[in-house]
């Protein structure tokens, strides 16, 4: 899998095209019916009655997604940008990650791209999220090139 | 070894964010060092670069053994897969979620399209 990585340490998770305009996917990703229906992808479920959606800024979108082992994983998140149907940026207080979901018209259906960053309190400025953009590459090339000198046993 | 907490894992984040302890981190790529030849290529006391070693070891990038007098430092390349690894482990889970929500869409969509004429 290839990083990618934009200078604000930004890094890119999914994109995907959606056979469906950008209202129905904005839909989607706002109201709980929907969310619980795909939020937890095919290795979770979400109950319906566990999705709570505030739908402003500062507002909280909440739900627990179950694992096939029945183990349960509440999730909270704070909208941040909430621009209808383009844009949605959530955080997560507890990680400290951004999520940041974009819909772009394409053809008759939707461009979606998924942008993450992990920013814990105090890497929150711009020299630390420059830094940050390296790092997780650097950090790529060295442990690919320490697991390849530990095959060669030379370490 | 253990896998790192969401709390590890953040203070991992938190101490590459150092420009001198990412030198370190890259110094010790070469192979093990003490805390004095860690100091030799920085303009820094002995001391200063304790610091950076300690904030380091405890989230677990590196680990220091003890060798009679000696206390060298090396790095923790299961740690380093973890921290790097996040990424991979994000990316899946979104795939699989947008798997999901495209086979969800895909009878909704289909139902929006035949109202329209």
């Amino acid at each position: 899998m290839t990083t990618s990585i934009t200078p604000d340490g930004d890094q890119l998770i999914a994109t995907r095209r959606l056979d469906a305009d950008p209202a129905l996917v904005w839909e989607a990703f706002t109201t709980p019916e929907h969310l619980a229906a795909f939020w937890g992808g095919h290795h979770a479920t979400v109950p319906a009655d566990s999705v709570a959606v505030d739908l402003r800024v500062g507002g909280t979108f909440a739900l627990e997604t179950r694992g096939a082992d029945g183990s349960r994983h509440p999730l909270r998140f704070r909208y941040e940008v909430i621009d209808a149907p383009r844009r949605l940026v959530l955080t997560e207080p507890n990680t400290g990650i951004t999520t940041d979901i974009r819909l772009q018209p394409s053809g008759s259906g939707t461009a979606v791209t998924v942008h993450q960053r992990r920013l814990p309190p105090d890497l929150r400025t711009e020299q630390a999220r420059t830094g940050l953009a390296g790092i997780l590459e650097r950090l790529d090339d060295l442990v690919r090139a320490l697991a390849s000198d530990q095959r060669s046993g030379t370490q | 070894m253990a896998v790192a907490s969401d709390v590890e894992l953040d203070a991992a984040f938190a101490a590459l964010g150092d420009r001198t302890r990412r030198a370190i981190i890259v110094r010790l790529a070469r192979g093990e060092a003490t805390v004095g030849e860690l100091a030799m290529p920085f303009e820094l006391t002995h001391q200063a670069i304790s610091r950076h070693v300690g904030i380091l070891r405890r989230c677990g990038l590196i680990q220091q053994r003890v060798d009679g007098q000696r206390r060298p430092c090396r790095l923790n390349i299961d740690r380093m897969q973890e921290v790097s690894g996040w990424i991979g482990e994000q990316q899946q889970e979104w795939e699989s979620r947008l798997n999901r929500l495209e086979e969800h869409l895909a009878p909704l969509q289909e139902s929006t399209a035949r109202r329209i004429p």
